[in-house]
């Protein structure tokens, strides 16, 4: 059986190194794609990816008994990605080489509901949990949800 | 109803055709994310283990100390403390907070009871060791360090000669019953002892302590005042380390915190300036060379384009002469970067150590959010990290 992010947090806060190791691997991809489909470029998102794992591994003793630990990370993918928006507007067309267009369809939606949206879908949070992240209420986070479910199918309809 | 429960898998749908094509998608981070983030949680991992340690250790030692006047067992066997106490204090050196603490309690304990003793009680001390003594105390004296070799064992040396040549002597007794009978001058004698080891205790002693109540996202870069740093130079007449040798470990936490790092290098050079105005004295060697320039009365003046250029190429000379100018050592280029953080990015660890000897903020993050620290974490360059977290705790 898989051991659980808590698990292995309080591994790494204990000095087992390899725990935080597995971590990452288990949720860099996720993560990635969150904020590489927020932020529409690849080295940006490398760069918000290293420093959100950076501040996780900084303060790894105050992730013990607090809130799940994915909530906790896509909230500082959140908010690094938020900040990043804030200072570097985000590349118009760098995801016109992507493989399938997904994420360049993706960027199509409105901005609050594709980070709702992918919070879901990345970070698979409850929508309880994504109106905490987004500091929102929950009807106004499943409203977003809904809304970029009905656009995300107009545009991939568009596109087939 | 079924319209909804239609709709909602038509919904469903999206979410099922959103992963069947993010799945497909080949984007990946970069590799070098992978190993940059895995080296620092390993350095992190490392250092809390230390801190941990030291925290540890640090709270076990005040028994000891406390218990240090009392225990008398120890002068029974006068070679062996002298033996131990060489052991410890290159211990020190790698768990120094620890360490520290143990050297003082036992440097107490040995010192302080033989001469504490010898004036009231001689005979249950000096009967043992009287004769044999002399050449062990030379072993001694050769085993000790320099430095200690000048305070410590110059103390030591005396009572392997009789008890009487003891009582005339008027230094040893008032030197023991301090130490002994005071424990709060542990800091005194850490400042004093310190040759070897007490710098970087006394510093320690004063990290955990302020980095204890670590939460990750205040900002704490409350920097200790550094009084320790002065009465260590001007109480250590035969100190042959004058500089405080920060030690590595300690400084964990002080990478800035995501966001909000606002130190200020004003206070550091408040502190600092009261012992030498002048800004750079030719001969001082090495001592402290951050001795920032004096806080000038004219409002620092922007650098010019020049002085970022040769922060990014390390060209020394020409930023020595711009230094030199009362600029703003902090303030942010067009790009919006300060001088310290261009040249932690292009790896210029002895431009970084001259920045920040001329008071850059090894706090101020740069208009684009990148703090000193997160730049040289990024880099992977641990040299300029000490650089930094040595200047922080100053």
């Amino acid at each position: 059986m898989e051991e659980s992010d808590e698990a292995l947090v309080g591994r790494y806060v204990r000095g087992d190194a390899t725990a935080f190791d597995q971590l990452y691997k288990r949720h860099e991809l996720r993560v990635w794609r969150y904020l590489q489909r927020n932020v529409r470029d690849q080295d940006t998102a490398d760069e918000l990816l290293q420093e959100v794992w950076f501040a996780l591994a900084r303060n790894a003793a105050s992730l013990e008994s607090t809130t799940r630990f994915r909530t906790r990370l896509f909230t500082l993918a959140y908010d690094r990605m938020a900040e990043s928006l804030r200072t570097r507007p985000p590349a118009e067309d760098s995801q016109a080489g992507t493989a399938n267009g997904l994420a360049h369809t993706i960027a199509d939606l409105p901005r609050e509901q594709r980070e709702a949206y992918l919070l879901q879908m990345e970070g698979q949070l409850s929508v309880g949990e994504i109106a905490e992240i987004t500091e929102s209420t929950i009807d106004t986070a499943n409203t977003r949800l809904r809304q970029a479910r009905l656009k995300l199918r107009e545009l991939l309809n568009e596109k087939s | 109803m079924s319209e909804v429960t239609s709709s909602q898998d038509e919904l469903s749908e999206v979410d099922t055709l959103y992963r069947r094509l993010s799945a497909s998608d080949p984007g990946r981070p970069g590799e070098w994310v992978r190993r940059k983030v895995q080296a620092y949680a390993a350095q992190q991992a490392a250092e809390r283990a230390v801190r941990d340690s030291a925290k540890g250790k640090e709270a076990a030692t005040p028994a000891p100390a406390a218990a240090a006047p009392a225990p008398a067992p120890k002068p029974a066997a006068p070679t062996t403390p002298a033996i131990e106490t060489k052991q410890t204090s290159s211990k020190s050196w790698l768990i120094p907070v620890a360490a520290g603490g143990v050297i003082m309690a036992g440097l107490i304990a040995y010192f302080a009871v033989p001469h504490g003793t010898t004036p009231g009680d001689t005979t249950a001390v000096a009967p043992p060791v009287p004769a044999p003594t002399p050449e062990p105390a030379t072993s001694q004296a050769e085993q000790q360090p320099a430095a200690q070799v000048a305070q410590a064992p110059s103390a030591s040396e005396p009572p392997p000669s009789p008890p009487a040549a003891q009582a005339s002597e008027p230094e040893p007794p008032p030197q023991a019953t301090s130490g002994a009978q005071t424990p709060p001058s542990q800091s005194a004698a850490a400042a004093d002892e310190p040759h070897t080891s007490s710098p970087a205790p006394a510093e320690h002693t004063q990290s955990p302590a302020a980095q204890a109540p670590a939460k990750p996202r205040v900002a704490r870069q409350n920097t200790p005042a550094p009084p320790n740093v002065s009465t260590a130079q001007s109480s250590s007449p035969t100190s042959v380390r004058p500089e405080p040798a920060p030690p590595a470990p300690s400084a964990a936490n002080n990478p800035a915190p995501t966001s909000t790092p606002v130190p200020s290098p004003e206070t550091r050079q408040a502190a600092v300036a009261p012992t030498p105005p002048p800004p750079a004295p030719a001969p001082a060697p090495t001592q402290t060379a951050p001795t920032p320039a004096p806080a000038a009365t004219a409002a620092p003046i922007s650098p010019p384009e020049d002085f970022y250029r040769a922060a990014e190429s390390g060209d020394l000379a020409k930023l020595k002469d711009v230094l030199e100018t009362n600029v703003d050592v902090n303030a942010l280029d067009p790009k919006g970067h300060t001088a310290l953080i261009l040249a932690i990015q292009r790896g210029r660890t002895d431009t970084v150590k001259l920045l920040l000897a001329h008071g850059a903020n090894p706090n101020q993050p740069d208009a684009h959010g990148t703090s000193p620290m997160s730049a040289a974490y990024a880099r992977g360059d641990l040299q300029i990290t000490h650089a930094l977290q040595r200047s922080v705790k100053k």
